[in-house]
């Protein structure tokens, strides 16, 4: 968030700085070039799956299609088999006679595997305090990346996915398995 | 086809079942559709839904009046201006009061901008079911030029919450008029271009002619409305039947088709659109001047210049604002013509402040129901033709 | 076969040579227009008091309860706002905010207002509330000039203070003579 950014804030700086050599010999010498290169190749080519259950997937389509035209990305690929996928967007409200389908379609996703809630929905459930929503996605699922509005504009979400980048790149080591 | 195949080889087949969505990139949704099939005919096809249910109905009933307009906004999700419209004046009319004439000129242009944009969502995403993915970023491409007018003129790009009981939000901004100009101009020009690829492409007539047939009789037993009545034969549009705001000083033509296929349903909201540019023009034309908003501080605030010199209105601003206005008890029923066929609102008011039930009637979730009747006997691959040319928007079958 | 192909492509090909379309978006950001609603800014005077005197009015427009707000008496010495009191907490939840700008609109003293930043992805569902330091804008700060107080005819700037400043004085002084209210009073 620009806001808190200008306030010192980065709320998307995940680790810390690194601080001894100790806790560099820690990490797994070896592998630090591949591990680069695993990241760099997992964060420039994200297949996403899209999860669209309410209004937000027209603001997700609409960031797909021509005027923000996500291919510039490399995040073009639009995978409905979830093992095809690596990154879903929950774009809509999860409700209770959903949510074990979200459950089910995130467990068969393969690893690594990252998640964005997009809109007030599925944040946190949003303008839906009700009987029959979930209130947040992160009650089944982890997320790694929160898209606020309702809906988020296409820019918001694209701004979301280069966090998400950002965050990949930080992580300390890219997950093999 | 089993029993043929039974005779001929003598090898015993099954009936299989097929589970289709929620998760399915063309239901258009979350809808789950447990088909039964005979090889790849299907033999019965059971509809589930419920999985956006929201209990909006129910939110509302918590909220003042003039709170429940944003939640509207969220149920066809594709046309939001044209819920709103229902919802503002179910309540007006239980109020008993009239918006002016501005106003009333302003919501009907918005109302047809918003069915031009669900229609273009429809297009697109029937087409690329079918096969023709370009036609989706055309119809998007559209789609995004109205969403800057709107955008211009309510702040928000879907979801907009603009209308107001009693009037709007606010007046047109500056050039707004112009940008409409220059889109309705350029619109039927750009029309063109999914319709050369689609209207007498052979592929797309064999795909859609012929499939998905509702005939007079079984639409009107099952209060089909929008399109896909009209598709089969039956000249019905609340537009011109019980005309709501100017409607009837306008002059457009109500698009029949008589085959009620796919491609039927195709060419009424091609031609839907056409005439709601038709619309728009003589709207633009006939704007009048004058304020946008009624006069009555009980029900709208009052300017912000006199809340911020004058005790009355400040007191009427804070009341209305936290408490909201109460309407006189009674039920009251209305109903517009949205882009997917008639959209009502039931209000039961019991003299308080928030509404004692709220009933919405979808058209999505009664055109839905012919899914069941027209989808058997038909190959798998022509279901999510029919799925499309139904246009079910989720937000407003579950509520 | 082979007529409507060729039709179909050259629809298609056509828009080799047109205008792009794209907006090529982390370079270069769209303007929106004015009246854009996005995230709330609380906004202060010209001499850097507080706007906000936690009258409750948003909170109670808001239709998803999005809002929290403490007021308290503000300390004679050195009040915070303008007013008799000032919010203590004001917290706007993202996770339930629906940019309606009902909560804009209902503000008596031109306090919140919503700006075009909309880019607000945050890594937690902590950070999904902003609090009040978070919104509150620098001193010297120029007003945002808001459509949704809809029925506004002037633009923010020439709005007065609620309290003419005289008026504000004596007002002050009086409270001085009376001293500070009990708690329970």
């Amino acid at each position: 968030m620009i806001r808190l950014e200008k306030k010192g804030r980065n709320p998307f700086i995940v680790y810390g700085e690194e601080k001894s050599i100790e806790e560099q010999l820690r990490r797994n010498i070896l592998l630090t070039t591949v591990d680069a290169m695993l990241k760099w190749s997992r964060r420039n080519s994200l297949w996403p799956l899209p999860l669209g259950l309410a209004c937000c997937a027209i603001e997700m389509m609409g960031a797909f299609f021509a005027r923000y035209d996500m291919a510039r990305f490399g995040f073009e690929v639009f995978r409905f088999s979830p093992r095809q996928a690596d990154l879903m967007i929950v774009a809509g409200t999860v409700t209770r006679k959903m949510a074990p389908i979200v459950k089910r379609l995130y467990d068969q996703m393969s690893e690594p595997k990252w998640v964005i809630a997009m809109g007030a929905c599925a944040m946190a459930g949003g303008p839906y305090n009700s009987y029959a929503v979930v209130q947040g996605v992160d009650n089944l699922i982890p997320v790694d990346v929160y898209v606020p509005g309702c809906p988020p504009r296409p820019e918001s979400l694209i701004y979301g996915i280069m966090k998400l980048r950002e965050k990949i790149k930080q992580e300390r080591e890219a997950k093999i398995l | 086809m089993k029993r043929e195949f039974e005779k001929d080889t003598g090898v015993k087949t099954d009936i299989i079942e097929l589970n289709m969505g929620p998760q399915h990139p063309s239901t258009h949704g979350v809808m789950r559709i447990i088909l039964e099939l005979d090889g790849e005919v299907i033999v019965k096809a059971t509809p589930v839904i419920g999985y956006l249910h929201r209990g909006t109905e129910k939110i509302a009933e918590n909220r003042a009046y003039y709170q429940v307009v944003p939640y509207t906004d969220r149920l066809d999700y594709l046309s939001p201006m044209s819920n709103e419209l229902g919802y503002v004046m179910a309540v007006e009319k239980l109020l008993g009061v009239e918006v002016p004439l501005r106003a009333q000129y302003i919501r009907v242009i918005l109302a047809e901008l918003a069915r031009i944009a669900s229609h273009l969502v429809w297009l697109g995403s029937n087409a690329n079911d079918i096969g023709a993915v370009t036609v989706f970023l055309y119809a998007f491409r559209e789609r995004e030029k109205i969403y800057d007018l709107l955008e211009a003129i309510s702040g928000q790009r879907m979801n907009n919450a603009f209308l107001k009981i009693g009037g709007l939000a606010g007046d047109l901004p500056e050039g707004w008029i112009d940008g409409v100009r220059k889109f309705i101009k350029e619109f039927p020009e750009k029309l063109k271009d999914p319709d050369g690829l689609l209207t007498k492409n052979r592929i797309w007539r064999e795909r859609t002619e012929g499939i998905g047939i509702i005939p007079r009789d079984l639409a009107i037993d099952l209060s089909l409305t929008g399109p896909p009545l009209r598709a089969s034969g039956v000249e019905r549009d609340l537009r011109k039947d019980t005309p709501y705001l100017v409607y009837d000083e306008l002059e457009f033509d109500i698009p029949v088709e008589t085959a009620g296929d796919v491609y039927a349903r195709y060419l009424v909201r091609m031609e839907e659109m056409r005439q709601s540019v038709r619309i728009i023009e003589q709207a633009i034309e006939k704007l009048p001047g004058g304020p946008v908003l009624i006069d009555d501080y009980k029900i709208v605030p009052p300017p912000k210049d006199k809340v911020y010199r004058d005790i009355p209105e400040l007191i009427h601003h804070f009341k209305l604002i936290s408490e909201g206005f109460h309407p006189p008890e009674g039920e009251v029923y209305f109903a517009v013509e949205a882009p997917k066929g008639e959209l009502g609102y039931y209000i039961v008011s019991d003299g308080s402040n928030k509404p004692y039930r709220l009933r919405i009637r979808p058209p999505s979730f009664v055109n839905l129901q012919a899914l069941e009747y027209i989808l058997p006997g038909h190959l798998i691959a022509d279901a999510v033709a029919i799925i499309g040319s139904l246009d079910p928007v989720f937000g407003e079958v579950d509520r | 076969m082979i007529g409507p192909l060729i039709k179909g492509l050259t629809i298609t090909f056509k828009y080799i040579f047109k205008k792009k379309f794209t907006v090529q978006y982390p370079e270069e950001r769209r303007e929106l227009p004015p009246r854009a609603k996005w995230l709330h800014i609380l906004q202060r005077h010209e001499d850097g008091k507080e706007r906000c005197v936690a009258c409750m009015l948003c909170a109670s427009a808001c239709p998803t309860e999005a809002i929290y707000i403490v007021g308290e008496e503000n300390d004679l010495e050195n009040p915070i706002s303008h007013g008799e009191r000032y919010a203590k907490v004001w917290d706007l939840d993202l996770g339930r905010c629906m940019f309606c700008g009902y909560c804009v609109e209902a503000c008596p003293e031109e306090a919140l207002a919503m700006t075009d930043e909309y880019e607000l992805a945050v890594p937690t569902r902590k950070d999904l509330v902003l609090h009040k330091e978070d919104l509150l804008v620098e001193p010297g700060t120029p007003p945002v000039k808001t459509w949704l107080g809809f029925y506004r005819k002037e633009p923010i700037g020439a709005m007065p203070v609620t309290r003419p400043m005289e008026v504000h004085v004596e007002y002050e002084e009086y409270l001085k003579r009376r001293g500070p209210r009990e708690a329970h009073e």
